[in-house]
């Protein structure tokens, strides 16, 4: 009989009032600096509470996941576009109950990784298949349909913000408390009951002088598969962190560049990135009408970055990306042509993200199958992407994810300024820019 | 067996007539230039030319083939020396690659019936090709390239 699992009534709508609830139960203290709860009792400036929330996302690489592989006597032989070939090469040995120096893993050619190719669950199904078929070589190619469907999606999370300005408009109290599953410990790659690296990165590491941070995660995993997708934990917290910075700026009554870059002090290279992107961008020249710019910072993957965007809206109420002006700092530059090239990848990556992406979980099955549902930003909706290359003579730091954490923060700063919605869901949905 | 001409080749392909042209070209005829992305036409992925008109080749049955002319990406040029493929090089277009021979294949197609394409004339016609890696700029200088050279600009 078949067998529909535990799962077999999960829903999207059930995942997100769970997580509501048990936002109001305490979680691990992922980073803790003076008394966040006391300072946030202050009486003395405004004082600011906000929900935000992100979707599950799935890779969508241009080649579906597909492997080939070959059981024989010798042994295996595998070809694979695979992110992972160690790990391919241990699980073909495991399933086939050869040493490891039995299987030949040869990678072709990527159609796009992401980080789902990391992943072993393609190389599985080939496996599997050509050992039982016995001795032909056996190739498994996904539809796009199961390719989206079973994908190890990037967490869908709940957050809870409060924070508490003095007189001045300074902020006094940062509370942040992230619910959602820990990518890692699905994984048995961090014990269950500790704070999960991955959920948090972007967030504990909020480069803002507060004089009292409290964030917390709690653990609730769904079961629903979970990965790491382009940037991983920066991918969610940092469009999180940058937007409700965003919020205390304009709480404050300050200009949202200048409130963050007064509260860098210490922060060297998130302050030249930031100022590098302003700059360039003319952050505080006139725009043409109906354009307004944001504007975000992060540090991932050993790398610092920002952003800031020009955005407008169409007639008919869809968001205009017009430019994206991006500073990175990945310490030395060994190749100037593929920096830009990531950066402009990562921007379209995020962007997609940003105004479409979003995976639902309906009587436990995704319900997104292919790219009708699960759109992509086509060229005629993509930025300009500007790209400038902070100087250093740093360690070199990572490419391939820095590109995207700061880019839906800057537009959904520039969307606040344009609509005053401040958008706390993605993806950007037209009615959230509508409602009264 | 169904008759195609492919390439300038005439050849044989005993499949179902149902089969669509893109399987046949991947499995049939090992022209593995033309990918697979969604099966629906919606990504551009498999584009190729039927008479010099850009279709889909995972939706197009291969009996609409019959008695037209098929070109794939390895039969764009004999030498892969097309402009286009001259300033994908230069302009250092392709990221993973997937879906560039697709988008090549689209961008030919604009440059055959409009030599100088202006950035609203290259939405339009490059809009049905997804791009996942992001690469949509560097197309759009490649194409601008391709049409200054064959117009016998730089190079």
């Amino acid at each position: 009989m078949w067998d529909e699992g535990p799962l077999a009534a999960l829903t999207s709508t059930q995942i997100s009032q769970e997580y509501a609830q048990l936002a109001g139960q305490p979680g691990m203290v992922a980073k803790k600096v003076g008394d966040a709860g006391q300072a946030l009792g202050n009486d003395t400036g405004k004082s600011l509470d906000a929900v935000y929330e992100v979707p599950f996302l799935e890779h969508a690489c241009m080649e579906p996941m597909n492997a080939t592989a070959q059981v024989t006597r010798d042994g295996v032989t595998i070809w694979a576009p695979t992110q992972n070939p160690g790990g391919s090469q241990a699980t073909a040995a495991k399933l086939v109950g050869v040493p490891p120096e039995k299987v030949v893993v040869n990678t072709t050619m990527l159609g796009g990784g992401f980080g789902r190719r990391g992943e072993v669950d393609f190389i599985i199904d080939a496996v599997e298949t050509a050992k039982a078929v016995g001795g032909a070589p056996v190739k498994v190619v996904w539809t796009r349909e199961d390719d989206i469907r079973h994908g190890f999606y990037r967490p869908a999370t709940y957050n809870h913000f409060r924070a508490r300005l003095d007189a001045q408009g300074q902020p006094v109290a940062w509370w942040h408390r992230i619910v959602g599953p820990g990518i890692l410990i699905q994984k048995g790659r961090a014990k269950a009951g500790t704070i999960d690296p991955a959920a948090v990165s972007g967030a504990a590491d909020m480069p803002y002088d507060v004089p009292n941070i409290e964030v917390e995660w709690k653990e609730k995993d769904f079961g629903v598969p979970v990965g790491f997708w382009r940037s991983v934990g920066s991918s969610q917290n940092a469009f999180i962190t940058e937007s409700f910075v965003d919020e205390l700026a304009h709480a404050a009554g300050k200009d949202p560049y200048e409130y963050r870059r007064a509260l860098l002090g210490k922060n060297k290279r998130h302050k030249t990135v930031l100022e590098t992107a302003a700059q360039k961008a003319n952050w505080g020249a006139p725009l043409p009408a109906g354009q307004a710019r944001g504007i975000a910072v992060a540090f991932s993957y050993g790398s610092y970055s920002a952003h800031v965007a020009e955005v407008s809206l169409t007639p008919d109420g869809k968001v205009r990306v017009h430019r994206l002006v991006c500073a990175i700092d990945c310490g030395i530059a060994v190749n100037p042509d593929q920096i830009r090239a990531q950066m402009e990848g990562g921007a379209v990556y995020a962007l997609t993200a940003a105004l479409y992406g979003q995976i639902t979980v309906d009587k436990g099955r995704v319900v997104q199958g292919n790219f009708n549902d699960y759109p992509m930003l086509r060229i005629g909706e993509a930025p300009v992407v500007e790209t400038h290359i902070v100087d250093s003579s740093e360690a070199p730091g990572g490419l391939g994810e820095p590109g995207v954490p700061t880019v839906a923060p800057a537009v959904c700063n520039a969307l606040f300024l344009l609509t005053s919605k401040r958008i706390r869901s993605l993806p950007i949905r037209a009615e959230d820019l509508k409602r009264a | 067996m169904i008759a195609l001409n492919i390439n300038g080749r005439q050849q044989q392909v005993d499949v179902e007539p149902d089969t669509p042209l893109l399987w046949v070209l991947r499995d049939a005829l090992d022209l593995t230039g033309t990918k697979y992305g969604c099966g629906i036409a919606q990504c551009g992925a498999c584009t190729v030319h039927l008479d010099g008109q850009p279709v889909r080749a995972c939706v197009t049955p291969v009996t609409t083939a019959v008695g037209k002319n098929v070109t794939t990406i390895e039969g764009l040029d004999p030498r892969a020396d097309h402009p286009l493929q001259r300033a994908w090089v230069a302009e250092q277009v392709p990221q993973c690659g997937y879906c560039q021979s697709g988008q090549i294949m689209s961008a030919a197609a604009l440059l055959a019936r409009t030599p100088d394409p202006s950035d609203a004339q290259i939405d339009d016609a490059m809009g049905g090709n997804i791009c996942r890696c992001g690469t949509y700029q560097r197309i759009r200088k490649a194409i601008h390239r391709a049409a200054a050279m064959a117009k016998g600009g730089k190079s």
